[in-house]
């Protein structure tokens, strides 16, 4: 089961709703949502299964249709690994 | 011409952890930022000032200066590294080795010569065959050529040892990529196979870098073909550290001379110690100076040498220059292209750079 | 000090000091000369003994250039960063290159491109680049009880956070210049310069009070986008912390070269402040507006 981790040179702050990250390597600062925020949340003391994830997220986040919030989340673990700031290890 | 310029005590007295600067003042100091500042070596200066423990100690005002050099360094430092990681991670996947030069090899070798040391580009060597493929490989990437001109294309690619340095579109870094250490015009020619033979691998795969021996002669040889100096004090300090840290191996100082002659690159490094024990004090042994000697040029040569380069070496500072600095400067500018390219190519290549200015101007 | 000392005191080489950055200023051109005489006579002198941050020069080009389509030069310490501009523009440039020099050179601060206020011990931070509104607001503002810290500059210092103060002339333009002399009586400016890259400008002189007594303890507390919209009504919207931050950055001179510094210093400020955009035309209404919410 692959696990999802903050990668290791990322810093952030929770500011309200949203979150500020800053890679340490590539010196890139991006401004999250709510969402995004609750992810990089879980994740940063230890790495994380998906299911482990969606089932903390679903009772922050109502949806009725779990299917959805399952696609959401893995369009956010997509988004946020491309900007360098997730890794997905095996 | 006076050596002992603020600046260059304090250094002799930080980088060979021989502290004794208390009886520097307010203005000493003053006279060190101004100086280190105009010299780019005022992160390094900083460095080692932290290093030492002295940084706590100084003046709020004069403290503030380098601790605004150490931020700049630390973030020269994370940028040139993700840089080079980009640039590799290119090259490997063109198949073409990445032998990292200067600066940025200092960096990733982890050498004591990168404390402090900033720097605005990046330079590679790659093979000289597989220069083409490796411009191919960048410019999908998102390097441009910076300079489009024909006939600077020319000069570059025909007659110097690179291609026109390139600029990444969005990062907006620099990157100059070699394929030798000299230009094939030069009249030094040493064989350049011979650095790719020696060249260390680095941990990180598809990196390499020059041995220590051609580090040191790289160091000398590209400090005393230039024709501007204003990093020479700093390229000095850097000959300093390196020679300081690779001579920890007694058998280092032969392995250098011999190198040196195979390499025909003994003129450029007796000039590197000759300047560097002189300014910096840096240690090296007698015997070693003396051996040297058998590489000087005539005696009359070397006082020469001496007039222009203990004058041009020196921070290009208002507290530095005497009447004949302006003088030495442009005399060290002029051999520095003799030295480049012979005469029937450097005539032509003046006239035309001058033609082409004055058509950009009035333009 | 009479026109004749200072005239000798600029020519070798004038030093003073403005909030903690020490400079000295050398230059033989008379209207150099006239911009200090009208505002910068309040500023402390600093003795020979004492350490310059900035070796400042302002020279035309040769003596040939002082006469011929005269040009003047600005020169850091023997480095000349800009080319010539037009001789008129002697007193600006002096302005501007200070700017320059101060931006360049002084990362163990933070640097936003901001005004930056203050009043009973709170700090407003108004950052906007040129023509947004920001140096006319600061104007008024400072014109109406507030202590000026600087028009140009937030310097916040990386080890502990505190804003540190620059208190020099605002420069204003164009229609900014005749809306600041109506607000006020009491605004005394320097020479107007006229068909400068940016249009006619002129700077105004600092009030005395913002030059004594700094304590160095004062915090930010609000930080105000400005935006000058003709014929709109003065309206203040709350922006989230999220946004503010990252409209800090594109406002930052140096936060990129300060890497990961740079986003923990900004983060405590941005955590301390309440963040606003504010769009105006009336003058008046938007500094009503800014000590009410002081008040709050």
């Amino acid at each position: 089961m692959s696990k999802i981790s903050l990668v290791d040179s990322v810093i952030f702050r929770l500011l309200g709703d949203e979150c500020i990250t800053y890679l340490g390597n590539s010196g890139d600062t991006h401004l999250l949502d709510s969402i995004s925020a609750a992810i990089i949340n879980e994740v940063k003391e230890n790495p994380l299964s998906k299911d482990v994830l969606f089932n903390i997220l679903s009772k922050n986040f109502e949806s009725d249709d779990d299917i959805e919030l399952s696609l959401c989340l893995d369009s956010y673990i997509l988004e946020l690994s491309s900007l360098g700031i997730l890794n997905m290890e095996n | 011409m006076v050596i002992n310029t603020p600046l260059i005590v304090c250094l002799r007295n930080i980088l060979h952890d021989e502290i004794k600067l208390s009886n520097f003042e307010a203005m000493d100091w003053e006279l060190v930022v101004r100086q280190a500042r105009k010299a780019n070596l005022l992160s390094r200066t900083a460095y080692f000032l932290r290093e030492n423990n002295l940084l706590a100690s100084l003046p709020d005002k004069v403290q503030g200066h380098f601790i605004s050099a150490l931020y700049i360094y630390d973030a020269n430092v994370q940028a040139y590294c993700w840089e080079v990681e980009q640039i590799n991670s290119v090259l490997s996947d063109a198949g073409v080795p990445c032998l990292l030069l200067k600066g940025v090899a200092y960096i990733e070798s982890n050498l004591m010569s990168r404390k402090g040391r900033v720097f605005s580009d990046v330079d590679i060597m790659v093979p000289k065959d597989q220069l083409k493929k490796a411009e191919r490989a960048l410019i999908k990437c998102g390097w441009i050529t910076s300079d489009l001109n024909p006939y600077n294309q020319k000069y570059y690619r025909l007659w110097m040892h690179e291609i026109p340095p390139m600029t990444h579109l969005t990062r907006h870094s620099n990157l100059d990529i070699h394929h030798s250490i000299l230009p094939p015009t030069a009249k030094l020619k040493p064989d350049n196979n011979k650095f790719w033979e020696s060249c260390i691998s680095l941990d990180k795969n598809n990196l390499y870098t020059l041995s220590q021996v051609d580090i040191v002669l790289h160091s000398a040889t590209h400090l005393f073909h230039e024709g501007e100096f204003d990093n020479g004090l700093r390229d000095l300090t850097d000959l300093d550290l390196l020679l300081g840290e690779f001579s920890i191996d007694r058998s280092f100082w032969d392995k250098l001379l011999n190198r040196a002659r195979e390499q025909s690159l003994g003129r450029p490094l007796f000039y590197a110690m000759r300047y560097s024990s002189i300014f910096l004090q840096t240690k090296i042994p007698a015997g070693v100076l003396k051996d040297m000697e058998s590489e000087a040029p005539p005696k009359f040569l070397v006082n020469i040498m001496d007039f222009l380069f203990l004058r041009a070496l020196l921070p290009n500072h208002v507290s530095c220059s005497d009447q004949w600095t302006g003088l030495a400067r442009w005399i060290l500018y002029i051999r520095s292209h003799l030295l480049r390219m012979p005469l029937y190519l450097l005539i032509p290549h003046l006239l035309r750079k001058s033609w082409m200015g004055f058509f950009a101007k009035k333009r | 000090m009479s026109q004749f000392e200072l005239r000798n005191r600029l020519a070798d080489g004038l030093r003073f000091k403005v909030g903690n950055v020490h400079i000295s200023i050398s230059s033989t051109i008379p209207e150099v000369v006239e911009h200090f005489e009208a505002l910068y006579c309040s500023y402390e002198l600093l003795d020979k003994s004492e350490f310059i941050d900035f070796y400042i020069q302002v020279l035309a080009p040769s003596i040939f250039r002082r006469f011929f389509r005269p040009q003047v030069n600005f020169s850091f310490d023997g480095f000349f960063p800009f080319k010539p501009l037009p001789y008129s523009q002697a007193a600006a440039m002096f302005e501007w290159g200070l700017n320059w020099c101060i931006t360049t050179h002084s990362h163990q601060y933070l640097m936003i491109h901001s005004s930056i206020v203050e009043k009973n011990g709170e700090i407003l931070i108004l950052p906007g680049a040129s023509g947004k509104g920001k140096s006319t607001l600061c104007a008024a503002l400072v014109c109406s009880g507030w202590r000026l810290y600087s028009d140009e500059m937030a310097l916040i210092a990386i080890e502990n956070g505190k804003i540190f103060a620059v208190p020099r002339p605002i420069s204003l333009k164009n229609q900014s210049l005749n809306i600041i002399q109506n607000f006020s009586n009491d605004v005394v400016f320097g020479s107007t310069v006229t068909n400068t890259a940016k249009g006619d400008l002129a700077f105004m002189k600092v009030p005395e009070q913002s030059l004594e007594g700094i304590s160095g303890d004062a915090i930010p507390s609000k930080i105000i986008f400005p935006f000058y919209k003709g014929k709109s009504a003065t309206h203040f919207q709350a922006v989230s912390k999220g946004t503010a931050f990252m409209q800090m950055i594109e406002n930052s001179f140096n936060y990129n070269a300060l890497g990961k510094t740079g986003f923990e210093v900004l983060s405590k400020i941005i955590e301390n402040c309440d963040c606003f955009n504010l769009t105006y035309d009336s003058l008046e209404e938007a500094v009503s507006g800014i000590n009410r919410l002081g008040e709050k």
